[in-house]
């Protein structure tokens, strides 16, 4: 048997999330603990970026979606790039992330990695049976 | 000697196609269930035979089509 399945992907570990942020150029700021989010008021974070500028980027553990969401100031946004296509990044990222590391545990080795031209990452991976 | 394969396609909106290939039974949904409870969530799952899977690329892409309907 084998199966097809559409994942919609949820920021849920802080490993691999610290690992995306690192792999796509970005700092964790071990030190700033808050950011000024939505209206302005300082929210304190779990993981907290420096970007450059005025622009403070965190993320913090939610337990409604029960996974890591986004807190800054988009009045303050003055980001190279806007605030959803940086989230986009993020989780893209963070999907590669934890299918590389989890499949790493299982023993499956990758066999074919492109980037292709729609954006998307196509991973091909296989593991021979003992 | 069967080889598992494991293919992903990880979109930019961070959405994950995943396709399973190479297990008996249901030991394919063992091979991935923690994979899956660590990227998210499941949207979409469907079941292949081995025989659908000889022209893979062909039904894979019809199997995106169909999938894609439901977002």
């Amino acid at each position: 048997m084998s199966h097809f399945s559409t994942i919609k992907t949820k920021l849920k570990e802080a490993e691999p999330l610290i690992k995306a942020l690192n792999n796509l150029g970005y700092k964790i700021n071990k030190e700033e603990k808050f950011v000024k989010g939505y209206r302005g008021k300082f929210t304190a974070v779990d993981i907290s970026m420096n970007l450059p500028g005025d622009t403070k980027v965190g993320f913090k553990w939610d337990n409604n979606s029960n996974a890591y969401e986004l807190v800054t100031d988009l009045d303050l946004w003055k980001f190279e790039i806007p605030v959803e296509r940086f989230i986009s990044k993020v989780t893209q990222m963070y999907a590669y992330q934890t299918i590389i590391s989890k499949t790493n545990e299982d023993g499956y080795q990758i066999v074919e990695q492109k980037n292709k031209n729609d954006g998307s990452i196509e991973l091909v991976l296989t593991k021979w049976d003992n | 000697m069967p080889q598992k394969t494991l293919r992903f396609k990880i979109h930019q909106d961070g959405r994950v196609e995943e396709t399973v290939e190479g297990f008996t039974g249901n030991s394919c949904n063992e091979a991935t269930k923690n994979l899956e409870d660590a990227l998210g969530k499941v949207t979409v799952k469907k079941r292949t035979s081995d025989a659908f899977i000889s022209n893979e690329n062909e039904n894979l892409k019809q199997l995106n089509n169909e999938s894609n309907v439901t977002f």
